[in-house]
């Protein structure tokens, strides 16, 4: 709470002296409680005790009492605010005791009534804090100062707006002053040193005059609009910390305190803008957004004149889109759309994500602090009548995908839609994290001491050396590899390479005991029951999604692209039926691709489960983008025929879809006269003998050429290099290093630095440009040189409460 | 350590070349990228002043010390917060403005000597204007009422003593240095202490473990790594005081001066005794052990870590991967796994090391763990110093188990009267507390609050 401001301050300085013009909240404390106060003594019968005679009497510690300012006389306040003009236009911050005052004294010239000859004027808005309110809470204030200062110099330029409103405000203090004395002039001689004060305290009591609160600076607030904007910039501050104050019903004063405005939404949740812009700096094209309010409020709440970018990135908002997607279908470049994002996230209005996914693993967050009777809970059970908060979050306690948990029947009989749209709801509230897989290369040799005699003997120079011959020798043996593998496009499968979770094949020990305590009776059920739920993806997809116009021709790319995986595959290793994918394919979609509908269902499941290979779509051939035009209208019917079905109230205006199409149109053309860059590339990566499929993304786009390591194919043998000979003699013994492809994969990515346990699986994805399933089995083959660790991305659990 | 601290030193000598250069116009964006406004570090005092209402010139600096550093200028423009009206005194004042953070305490003294019947004087400390200066309000206070003092008695600040700029000179180097001074004069002896002022340690509970993290060895935990130390720099004696976050963990010393309950206390602290256990075991009376484990805290000689049970699951945090590339964290990793272990067995390896710690996963007890690698070679260390380790540095965390009543009890009969002390129990299952403290609380052990858990449908658990 020490965010929310104790007090604001009008004060102004000139040629006739300093004077506080408005303060809100006014205190309304009398000067029995006053006095009480300065010496501290509350209890009748406490002694006065002798030490108060030798020792000096107490000082005052503390100027907050019960929530409010208190021990300032408005006299006092006014000569420490009005300062000297060396400190003018710059930051003002003053500490007494627990209470911090900020401001900006604002310099400005002011026409006085008798002439027309400028004078200079100082204003100064100050807000009193907790002095405990960390610094960046104090440089925001600090902000809003500044341009409430701004506004004002601007406006008495344009309409000598301040100079009107200072004359209702030293009137009014007359006026009170002049009944005052009137009242009790003899009382006043009493108070030595509190000359103002009267206009900020009430009548005492025992006056004996009971009247209604005459205080000055309640006539202001009924009479000027300044004093009333101060009062609103005040409340706003302390309710949502969003201010939206019109000065003079002309300038329009947009200001959010993220500390506060993040707690509209989760209470305690402190933001500070400093974390945001670490976020922002970690934030990559994968990630997504979330917002946190329904995106059709948000766009009618934003100002007319506002960035139409911002309006467009919002149509096209879905929590399933990778920021590089929505920048694509936007047509804005990446940069742009992380900015905005960073306003999102800003003005709470949205928080960073990996997009929702079938794949994605969410565990409880540690800050999920839901007790049985918490609000929460009610809100949970109305927006998802039949749905239990706590169960739902029992379910998360094991970390488990969550296509898997949405087959468990934990959705409520909603299907995946709705549970997607309980996923993302937990999000927002910060109940769930992220879980993802982290890569360690860990050969038992590494981390000895090197000049540790007890570690290097002989025994193991011998044996290195007889492995680097084998290993030179499988240097030799790559030459047989096969050649260029052509990209099949009307291959007759469609695999569904992005299933990770574990086959009976690819699982292993380190991927698979998360899910130790979930009984899996048996892998054929379990495709079986994955198959029935299909529809139920499907519509996890449509659900959530908002409006979609490129889908089916990404799905096509993607599957253009997957096939060709396949095809790279297959023909590199010839055993590939025991790998995932071609299970996954003979379980499931053997047939789906024989219409063209089947292939945009299969797709938007597709897109689900990877947005990160969203960006094949980048690499359409050509002749997919024949097919292309075809499916889109079959894709019209079947999605107009979702939007009826799904009634989400996340969805909003649905005719976005045809500006989309043109643009990404627009963007496929581009993408061609690029193909012949990549194909270029892939040939030389070829040449060097690499697997295909790592470098044939020509990351045709600027938006993505902007976040990927340049890629220069390196060689063979520097890129065995990058292993210790201890390293290469473990590689040596483990089977899976007889299949070169294997091995290079591996040594690429070890290369590149992924297997230090800095990157999650789906960033070498989008990185590498690499499948899941292709990761998975790589992880699979080297699991004794490959460890993993399941934990949260640091950039979106930097957005989580810590305790 | 002494890396950093040369760090700290480099970079402060070129801060303050640079605000020599520019006195009076210092702003932000000269600042060291390391301290920049509200970068939350403590920094030196640069200057101490004495300012005072002089009955003919007004506010004067009226003795400084180092001479000049705060001019004529800056003083004017802000003497207002110095020498503030006379409605306003004995109240800490900062005023950060133009460069300098000025820290002071106005004093008035009455008193009809005087030539305006009134003494208004404020002994200032200076420091940069991104130090946080929270920690010397205490002493400008201290230091204010013990001159008031000395004025009141001898005129010792009003009579311009000429020993005035030596208390300054000597103050500002001793607080700098040692960040404690003694003064002597006349009579009067002060002691002034700069006190890290730390946030408040969370509450005890019963169920909590305190670790000494003195007994874990470097590096300390939350610190940020080390970076390497640059070759052929040679080591500059810091003469001012610089972070205390820098400071090595002092060891404890088991038989120095700590009061009586933490002397009883702190040979059960082995990192395995939760609170109630050490109640017990030394005869200490419950709260008092938590007052003095959280005395401990505060002062960053424990931290809490949860129980250690084999039914625990951990999951790795992002810090993790610090493991993989901190030699020196590393180093300390095996170092504190193998002791109290005779060396005739193999030493394990990180790699041993790190597998476990990966193995660890939610989902996965620690029970589980243990079995998989209780007959590989590497496995010839203490795994629960292992978590301990882990924990302390933040490479894992443990999850905790909270049992959560689904929905409400409604049984008319006598059934619930029969299992009264179940329903009490069951009152805890409210999603605050978990199984441990629910253990605590009501005073079973874990195998019957799972049997209470496990016969009711009702009843969730939520690991987080």
């Amino acid at each position: 709470m020490e965010v929310n401001p104790l007090n604001i301050f009008f004060v102004k300085s000139d040629s006739k002296g300093d004077r506080l013009l408005f303060r809100y909240p006014y205190t309304t404390e009398n000067k029995a409680e006053n006095k009480h106060k300065k010496y501290g003594r509350h209890n009748a019968y406490a002694l006065n005790a002798a030490e108060d005679l030798l020792q000096n009497p107490q000082s005052q510690t503390s100027n907050i009492c019960k929530g409010q300012l208190s021990g300032f006389t408005d006299e006092m306040l006014s000569t420490l605010f009005a300062v000297k003009a060396e400190l003018c236009n710059r930051k003002f911050e003053l500490k007494v005791n627990d209470v911090r005052f900020v401001g900006h004294p604002t310099l400005l010239p002011y026409r006085t009534n008798k002439d027309d000859t400028a004078t200079m004027i100082l204003i100064n808005i100050v807000f009193a804090l907790q002095a405990s309110a960390s610094h960046s809470v104090v440089k925001c204030y600090y902000d809003l100062s500044k341009r409430l200062g701004k506004a004002l110099r601007h406006e008495e330029k344009r309409c000598s707006y301040l100079t009107e409103e200072m004359k209702i405000m030293l009137a009014a203090h007359d006026e009170v002053s002049a009944l005052d004395s009137e009242a009790n002039g003899e009382g006043e001689e009493e108070e030595d040193n509190l000359r103002h004060s009267v206009s900020s305290t009430t009548y005492s009591s025992d006056n004996g005059i009971d009247s209604a609160p005459k205080s000055a600076f309640h006539l202001i607030l009924q009479r000027s609009s300044l004093a009333r904007s101060m009062k609103a910039v005040f409340e706003e501050l302390s309710s949502t910390g969003i201010v939206q104050v019109r000065i003079n019903k002309w300038i329009l004063l947009s200001f959010c305190l993220p500390h506060k405005a993040h707690q509209i939404h989760n209470r305690g949740l402190i933001i500070e803008p400093e974390t945001i812009d670490k976020c922002l700096q970690k934030l990559r094209p994968y990630h997504g957004i979330l917002l946190m309010v329904n995106p059709n409020d948000l766009l009618s709440s934003i100002p007319l004149d506002s960035s139409s970018a911002l309006l467009r990135l919002i149509k096209l908002y879905s929590p399933l889109k990778s920021l590089q997607t929505l920048a694509i279908e936007a047509d804005l470049s990446l940069k742009q759309v992380s900015q905005l994002t960073g306003h999102l996230v800003y003005w709470a209005k949205a928080t960073v994500i990996y997009p929702l996914c079938e794949s994605n693993v969410y565990v409880v967050a540690p800050g999920a602090n839901v007790h049985i009777l918490s609000p929460l809970v009610e809100d949970f059970a109305k927006e998802f009548p039949g749905l239990c908060l706590l169960q739902m979050l029992s379910e998360f306690s094991l970390p488990a995908p969550l296509w898997y948990v949405s087959r468990n029947g934990c959705g409520g009989g909603g299907g995946g839609a709705r549970l997607a749209r309980c996923v993302a709801w937990l999000l927002r509230r910060r109940l769930l994290l992220q879980l993802h897989t982290y890569v360690q290369f860990n050969s038992p040799h590494w981390g000895r001491d090197p000049d540790g005699k007890e570690y290097f003997c002989e025994k193991h120079d011998v044996y290195n050396q007889s492995c680097s011959v084998s290993f030179s020798s499988l240097n030799q043996m790559q030459l047989n590899v096969p050649g260029p593998v052509e990209p099949r496009e009307n291959s007759g499968i469609f695999p569904d390479s992005d299933e990770d979770y574990p086959t009976e094949n690819n699982l292993n020990q380190t991927d698979f005991s998360h899910t130790k305590p979930i009984v899996i009776e048996s892998e054929h059920i379990k495709y079986d029951k994955f198959q029935e739920n299909d529809s139920a993806n499907h519509s996890f997809d449509d659900g959530i999604d908002v409006v979609d116009g490129i889908k089916p021709s990404m799905t096509n790319g993607y599957n253009y692209d997957t096939n060709k995986e396949e095809a790279a595959q297959k023909k590199i290793q010839g055993n590939s039926v025991d790998s995932g994918i071609s299970n996954n394919m003979n379980g499931t979609k053997s047939n789906s691709d024989d219409t063209n509908g089947d292939i945009v269902k299969n797709g938007h499941i597709d897109i689900t489960k990877a947005d990160v290979d969203k960006l094949d779509t980048e690499k359409k051939g050509l002749s997919s983008r024949l097919s292309d035009l075809s499916l889109k209208d079959s894709e019209g019917t079947v999605n107009s025929g979702n939007k009826d079905i799904s009634s989400d109230d996340d969805k909003f205006g649905s005719d976005q879809d045809i500006s989309p199409r043109i643009k990404t149109n627009g963007l496929f053309n581009g993408n061609e006269k690029k193909n012949g860059v990549s194909l270029n590339l892939k040939l030389q990566s070829e040449m060097s003998f690499q697997q295909p499929t790592v470098w044939n993304v020509p990351a045709s786009c600027d938006v993505v050429d902007a976040c990927r390591i340049p890629n220069e194919p390196p060689t063979t043998e520097s890129l065995l290099d990058t292993f210790t000979s201890e390293e290469r003699t473990t590689l040596a013994n483990i089977p899976a290093s007889k299949n070169t492809d294997d091995l290079l994969l591996l040594a690429q990515l070890h290369k590149k630095g992924y297997f230090r346990g800095e990157q999650h699986l789906e960033e070498i994805m989008f990185m590498e440009n690499v499948s899941r399933s292709q990761l998975m089995q790589l992880l699979d083959k080297f699991k004794d040189v490959l460890i993993t660790f399941e934990t949260e991305d640091p950039a979106v659990a930097m957005l989580y409460p810590y305790q | 350590m002494q890396v950093e601290r040369r760090l700290n030193v480099l970079s402060q000598l070129e801060y303050e070349d640079g605000a020599s250069e520019k006195i009076g116009l210092m702003s932000a964006k000269m600042m060291e990228t390391r301290y920049y406004e509200g970068c939350g570090r403590e920094g030196p005092i640069r200057c101490i002043f004495l300012g005072e209402f002089h009955p003919v010139a007004g506010p004067k600096i009226s003795c400084q010390f180092p001479e000049d550093y705060i001019s004529k200028e800056v003083f004017d423009s802000i003497s207002a917060y110095i020498i503030p009206k006379p409605q306003i005194q004995k109240c800490t004042m900062t005023i950060n403005a133009l460069g300098h953070k000025i820290v002071g305490y106005p004093i008035r003294i009455d008193n009809p000597r005087y030539e305006r019947n009134v003494y208004l004087f404020n002994i200032c400390f200076v420091c940069d204007s991104w130090s946080k200066t929270v920690q010397y309000e205490p002493v400008v206070k201290k230091l204010g009422e013990h001159l008031t003092i000395m004025e009141e008695e001898t005129r010792f600040v009003s009579g311009a003593s000429s020993k005035l700029p030596t208390l300054l000179a000597h103050l500002l180097h001793d607080l700098n240095t040692y960040r404690k001074a003694t003064l002597v004069e006349g009579d009067t002896v002060m002691h002034l202490k700069v006190l890290e002022v730390r946030k408040d340690p969370p509450p005890v509970y019963d169920h909590d473990v305190p670790v000494l993290i003195a007994s874990v060895g470097s590096p300390r935990p939350g610190r940020p790594r080390r970076t390497t130390p640059p070759e052929g720099s040679e080591p500059i004696q810091s003469q001012e005081h610089l972070d205390i976050e820098d400071e090595e963990p002092f060891e404890v010393d088991l038989e120095a001066d700590w009061d009586l309950t933490t002397r009883q206390l702190l040979p059960h602290i082995d990192g395995y005794n939760h609170v109630s256990k050490l109640a017990s075991d030394t005869g200490v009376e419950k709260t008092l052990v938590k007052s003095c484990i959280q005395n401990l805290v505060y002062y960053g000689v424990v931290t809490l870590i949860p129980v250690i049970k084999f039914s625990n699951m951990y999951r790795a945090t992002p810090n993790l991967s610090r493991l993989f590339s901190d030699e020196e964290l590393q180093k300390s990793c095996l170092a504190f796994v193998t002791k109290e272990i005779e060396t005739t067995t193999e030493k394990p390896t990180i790699s041993d090391v790190l597998e476990i710690l990966c193995a660890l996963q939610q989902g996965t007890t620690l029970r589980a763990v243990c079995e998989r690698f209780s007959n590989s070679p590497g496995l010839t260390f203490d795994i629960r110093r292992l978590i301990v380790f882990a924990q302390l540095h933040g490479l894992i965390k443990c999850l905790k188990r909270y049992p959560v009543l689904i929905r409400a009890h409604s049984r008319p009969n006598g059934f619930n009267n029969r299992v009264d002390p179940v329903l009490g129990i069951r009152r805890l299952f409210n999603g605050r507390h978990c199984a441990d403290e629910i253990c605590c609380l009501g005073r079973i052990d874990l195998l019957t609050l799972e049997q209470i858990i496990e016969d009711d449908p009702n009843i969730s658990i939520i690991w987080r």
